[in-house]
């Protein structure tokens, strides 16, 4: 005889359990954990470059986990900066998971650190519904995506605590509408600041520093 | 695009339930969704129907229910095992 049983668990509640943990170990470290997510070629390594370029973090304050399927390409970039990374490959896989931070933080010599960044996979869509163990969700897209990007992946953006639009001085180059932008944004997410920039041009990289209040 | 995870995790789930309600073969399983969580019903099935071979859940099927109130990041449940 065939028979229902109701249940009611969380799919990823397992990730988000590995999540949890992860947020209070930092937490108790007093190291802020900033989850960096946006579509490929948004810009999020090259705002890393800016933030450590524009001089807001002293030297090893901030430490970069990259997030890529194959390569170590970003790695090397921190690196060339003089910044401590960890690269995890997740060999095709669209999204990371909270285990696999937990992992790369054990890799990570965290003595006199403030901030660690997951450069996350460029993805719009998986990387969001995984918790990471993030104290902060910064969620980029830029110019040259196009303005529809809010209404067309919403969770990215409803999720995010700072939304970045990235690229702003390709503007004038462009049929992009920032009002129609932050509006869309605001529909979905009525508290997150939304902060302009052009990380190649080092323009509102302190704005972004501010919104996202990790030295504080 | 994550159905593969999504898949892994909901069979541990129904493996523990079905262990816990003497079930020894799952027909069903019911998966509610928010509506913004990108959990396609046809591709978490072709992952489910090969992960499934030679498991107690052969010949079964997951059906993804959206609930437009479970809004956020992680809205995603497993909702009801139906088996024998």
């Amino acid at each position: 005889m065939a028979k229902k049983i109701d249940v009611s668990v969380g799919v990823l509640d397992r990730n988000n359990a590995i999540a949890n943990e992860v947020k209070s170990d930092l937490t108790a470290r007093g190291i802020c954990l900033v989850n960096l997510l946006g579509s490929p070629g948004s810009g999020k390594t090259t705002l890393l470059e800016a933030l450590v370029k524009g001089g807001y973090f002293k030297g090893g304050e901030l430490v970069v986990i990259e997030g890529d399927l194959y390569t170590d390409q970003d790695a090397l970039r921190m690196k060339a900066l003089g910044v401590q990374s960890v690269q995890i490959n997740t060999q095709g896989a669209c999204h990371l998971e909270a285990d696999s931070i937990k992992r790369a933080l054990g890799a990570l010599d965290l003595e006199g650190v403030k901030v660690v960044v997951i450069d996350n996979v460029g993805n719009l869509v998986c990387t969001s519904e995984f918790l990471l163990g993030e104290h902060i969700r910064v969620g980029v897209s830029s110019v040259t995506e196009g303005n529809d990007k809010p209404t067309k992946y919403p969770l990215m953006f409803q999720s995010a605590d700072v939304v970045v639009l990235n690229k702003v001085d390709l503007v004038p180059y462009t049929n992009f509408d920032v009002d129609r932008f932050v509006q869309d944004v605001r529909g979905l997410n009525e508290m997150a600041p939304i902060v302009t920039c052009s990380a190649l041009q080092g323009q509102g990289i302190g704005d972004l520093v501010e919104a996202m209040d990790v030295l504080g | 695009m994550h159905e593969g995870a999504v898949c892994a995790e909901v069979m541990d789930i129904a493996q523990r339930v079905a262990r816990q309600n003497s079930l020894e073969r799952i027909e069903r399983i019911v998966v509610e969704v928010g509506p913004y969580s990108c959990l396609n019903e046809q591709e978490l099935n072709f992952y489910f129907h090969v992960a499934q071979e030679g498991t107690c859940m052969e010949g079964a099927w997951i059906s993804v229910e959206r609930n437009d109130g479970l809004v956020g990041v992680s809205q995603m449940y497993v909702r009801s095992i139906e088996g024998e």
